[in-house]
C-alpha cells in the first residue's frame, strides 16, 4: 500500500487545551500530570492527566450526547475547522471517512447514571445507553462537527485502539471506500480505569516514569488527538505502513521477550519496504511498569541495536488508553515537523537493563521514518510507521 | 462496489447451535425454540476455548468463540493465521455492569479480572491465545452499522493482501437497568470473507474452490433489498439483527441482496449470487 500523506493533525490533553500548547510542552519537556479533579470522583488520591480547562458544551443539536468524552474531542475537532472544509472541498464530504478509538466510551456517565438510580429508583433524565454510553455514541458527533459523512466506525482493543484506526484507515483508502479519513483517539478519566488499573497493582502515586531505574507503575490520562489522512496531499509527515501482532500469551502481560511487539515493528518495516536502520526513533508505549517497559526494552534491543533512540511520552500526559495511540503518533509528527525527539520525562536514571537509548533531554534530530508503538490488553500490539514529507 | 468470496458462515443463538440448525427450522419467521425437532443449544460449545476458561467467561466470549470458529472450520482457514475482526455494539456489558455495581463501593476494590474481561477486545484476546495466532485482529462498533462497517473492514484486509478475515458479530441482552426497556436476545454471526475470484492453488483449496457464494458490497436504498423472512420478535431489535438476515439469504440457493444497514435509508448492501455460480463459472 502506498503511503498516505498526514494534512493536519489536532490533539488536547494535560499539557494542553490547543495543538500549539501541547507542542510547546513537548519541546519544552513539561508534564502536564497532576491530582485527579473533584469530578471525576478520586480526589486526592491518584495522580493523573486531566484536561487542564474547561470544556465547552456541545452545540444544541448534539445535546443528546453530551458527554466528557464527546466535550473532549470536540475541542481536538474544532482546530481542523480549516484543513476539514479543504478536504471536503476536494473529495467529498462522502469520501471522508471517520475512524476513532477509545477505551472508555461515556462509561464516566453510565458510573453517575448507575449511582444515580441505586438512589432514585431511575436513570437521569439525560442518560442513554446509545447515545452516552456507548463506543460509538462518539462518531455522530465528530461526523456532525467535521461535516463528513463517508464510512464511519470506532476501533476499541483498549490500549492499541487509536493507532488501530491508522492501519484501518489506510487500507480503506486503498480499497477505495474513501480518499481521506479523519482518525484519532480519545479517552475521559473516569471511576472504572483508574481504581481497575489501581486493582491490577501497576498504578503510581506519584508521577510515572517510565524506563527510569525507579518505575512503579502508570498514571490514568484523558484527552483527545486527530489527524487527516488524505489519499494526496501536502502535509508535515506520511503514514507509511502499520505492523499489527497478537501476543498470543496473555490477557494483561506482556510476551516477556516482547515477542509481539517485535513482531508488529517487523511488519510495519515489511510493509513499508524499510530496513530497521532507515528508522531513526521510536516512540516507545512505555507506559512505566516494570516488565512492560522491559519487554519493549527488549524487543526495541533486539530488532533495531541497543543505540536506538526511544522516547517515552506517557510521562507528559499519562496512559491516555484509548486515545494514547494516536496522541503518541501525533507527538512522532510533532517530532519530525519540529528536527528533535522529544525529553522523555522522568526517565532519567534510566534503568541500566534497558538495553535502549532513551532520551533523558530534547535532542536535535532530523528524523526520516520513526515507529510509535501501542500495546493493549489481549496481547494487542501494533506499530505506527510515520515518515517525513517525502 | 466491492467484490469478495463468502466462504462460509457461523451462526448462534439460544436454541440453536449452528447455521444448519437455523436453516432447518420448520417454518422461516418462527419464533427461536418453535421448532421441537432442531438440535438444542442452551449455552454455545466454544470448544476452541479452553474448557478452564468458558466457565470464567462471558457468554458475548463464548458466543464470538463459537461462531469464529464454525467459520473457520467452514472455510478451511487455519486459525493461527486468520485475521478475525469482532463486531459489537455494547461488548461485554454485563461484565461491565458487574463493575459499575463494584464502583459503589469506594473502598472495594474492583476485580482485576472483571476489569481486563470488560474490555470491547476480550474475544480477541481470548481466541488469539487459544488459537496461537499472532496475527493482527480488531474490535470494532458503529452502533446499528457494525455488520457494514465491519464488512468494510474485512474487505479492507483483503485488498490488502491480509486475508482471508472472519468478520464476528456478537451482541449480549442488554441488561438492566441501563437498557431501559430495550429487550432482545443474545446472538452472534460470522463470516468468512476471501478475494473475490482467487482460483485456488493447484492441488489446494483455494478461497473459490471453498466458496459459498461470491457477494458484492455496495450502497444503495435499503428498501431495494429483497426480504429474507422476518426476524424473530426475540432477535429484531438485537443490535446485530441485520447478521442473521445475512445468514439466512447465504444459506439460500437464489441470488439476493440484504440490507446492512436497514435503519438507513441508503446503506451499504450486499448482493448474493445464486449459490453454485462460482463454482459454475470455474
Amino acid at each position: 500500500m502506498r503511503p498516505v500523506p498526514i494534512t493536519a493533525y489536532s490533539l488536547c490533553n494535560a499539557m494542553g487545551m490547543t495543538t500549539a500548547e501541547v507542542a510547546r510542552a513537548l519541546e519544552d519537556g513539561r508534564s502536564g500530570l497532576g491530582p485527579c479533579p473533584p469530578e471525576i470522583g478520586l480526589a486526592g488520591q491518584a495522580t493523573v492527566g486531566a484536561m487542564p480547562g474547561p470544556l465547552p458544551g456541545l452545540p444544541a443539536r448534539l445535546a443528546a450526547y453530551d458527554t466528557r468524552l464527546a466535550r473532549i474531542v470536540a475541542v481536538a475537532v474544532a482546530e481542523l475547522g480549516g484543513p476539514l472544509a479543504r478536504a471536503r472541498a476536494r473529495w467529498g464530504r462522502d469520501r471522508v471517512a471517520v475512524l476513532l478509538g477509545t477505551s472508555t466510551g461515556g462509561i464516566g456517565e453510565s458510573e453517575q447514571a448507575y449511582a444515580h438510580h441505586r438512589v432514585h429508583g431511575a436513570l437521569p433524565a439525560g442518560y442513554s445507553v446509545e447515545t452516552s454510553h456507548a463506543l460509538d455514541a462518539t462518531l455522530p458527533v465528530v461526523a456532525a462537527l467535521a461535516d463528513v459523512a463517508g464510512p464511519a466506525y470506532v476501533l476499541s482493543t483498549a490500549c492499541s485502539s487509536s493507532a488501530k484506526v491508522f492501519a484501518a484507515a489506510q487500507r480503506l483508502i486503498h480499497l477505495g471506500v474513501c480518499d481521506a479519513a479523519l482518525v484519532g483517539g480519545v479517552d475521559s478519566l473516569c471511576q472504572l480505569t483508574i481504581r481497575g488499573f489501581s486493582g491490577l497493582e501497576v498504578l503510581s502515586a506519584a508521577p510515572c516514569r517510565p524506563f527510569c531505574r525507579d518505575r512503579a507503575g502508570i498514571n490514568i490520562g484523558e484527552g483527545a488527538a486527530l489527524c487527516l489522512l488524505e489519499r494526496e496531499g501536502e502535509g508535515p509527515a506520511r503514514l507509511l505502513a502499520v505492523g499489527e501482532s497478537s501476543d498470543a500469551y496473555h490477557m494483561t502481560s506482556p510476551h516477556p521477550d516482547g515477542l509481539g511487539a517485535r513482531l508488529a515493528m517487523e511488519r510495519a518495516l515489511q510493509a513499508a519496504g524499510l530496513a530497521p536502520g532507515d528508522v531513526d526513533h521510536i516512540n516507545a508505549h512505555g507506559t512505566g511498569t516494570r516488565q512492560n517497559d522491559s519487554a519493549e526494552g527488549a524487543a526495541i534491543a533486539g530488532l533495531f541495536g541497543p543505540g536506538m533512540t526511544v522516547v517515552a511520552t506517557k510521562g507528559y500526559t499519562g496512559h491516555q488508553l484509548g486515545a494514547a495511540g494516536a496522541t503518541e503518533v501525533a507527538f512522532t509528527v510533532i517530532a519530525i515537523a519540529g528536527g528533535f525527539v522529544p525529553m522523555s520525562v522522568g526517565a532519567a536514571p534510566v534503568d541500566p537493563e534497558i538495553a535502549v537509548r532513551v532520551t533523558t533531554a530534547r535532542e536535535a534530530m532530523r528524523t526520516r521514518a520513526a515507529i510509535s508503538n501501542s500495546f493493549a490488553f489481549g496481547g494487542s500490539n501494533v506499530s505506527v510507521l510515520v515518515g517525513g514529507p517525502g | 462496489m466491492i467484490a469478495l468470496e463468502l466462504l462460509a458462515v457461523g451462526l448462534w443463538t439460544p436454541g440453536f447451535a449452528d447455521a444448519a440448525a437455523w436453516s432447518s427450522r420448520h417454518v422461516p419467521g418462527d419464533s427461536p425454540g418453535a421448532n421441537a425437532d432442531a438440535p438444542r443449544a442452551d449455552a454455545p460449545r466454544a470448544e476452541l476455548l479452553p474448557a478452564m476458561l468458558r466457565r470464567r467467561t462471558s457468554l458475548l466470549t463464548r458466543m464470538a468463540a463459537e461462531v469464529a470458529a464454525q467459520a473457520i472450520a467452514g472455510a478451511g482457514l487455519d486459525r493461527a493465521g486468520v485475521t478475525v475482526i469482532y463486531g459489537s455494539v455494547y461488548g461485554e456489558i454485563r461484565t461491565t455492569l458487574d463493575l459499575l455495581e463494584a464502583l459503589l463501593d469506594p473502598a472495594a476494590p474492583l476485580s482485576p479480572t472483571k476489569f481486563h474481561n470488560s474490555v470491547h477486545n476480550t474475544a480477541a484476546g481470548y481466541v488469539s491465545i487459544a488459537a496461537q495466532n499472532r496475527g493482527g485482529n480488531a474490535a470494532i462498533t458503529a452502533g446499528r452499522s457494525t455488520l457494514a462497517m465491519g464488512q468494510l473492514e474485512c474487505a479492507g484486509l483483503v485488498a490488502a493482501g491480509e486475508g482471508p478475515a472472519v468478520l464476528v458479530l456478537a451482541e449480549e441482552a442488554l441488561p438492566e437497568p441501563l437498557a431501559a426497556g430495550r429487550v432482545y436476545g443474545p446472538l452472534a454471526a460470522a463470516f468468512a470473507l476471501g478475494a473475490a475470484g482467487a482460483p485456488g492453488v493447484s492441488g489446494a483449496a483455494g478461497p473459490r474452490d471453498m466458496s459459498l457464494r461470491t457477494c458484492r458490497l455496495r450502497q444503495g436504498l435499503s428498501a431495494a433489498a429483497g426480504s429474507v423472512g422476518s426476524l424473530p420478535a426475540g432477535l429484531a431489535a438485537n443490535p446485530c439483527a441485520p447478521a442473521l438476515q445475512l445468514v439466512e439469504a447465504a444459506l439460500r440457493a437464489e441470488a439476493t441482496t440484504v440490507a446492512l444497514e436497514p435503519h438507513r435509508e441508503r446503506g451499504w448492501l450486499i448482493d448474493l449470487d445464486a449459490r453454485g455460480a462460482a463454482a459454475e463459472a470455474r
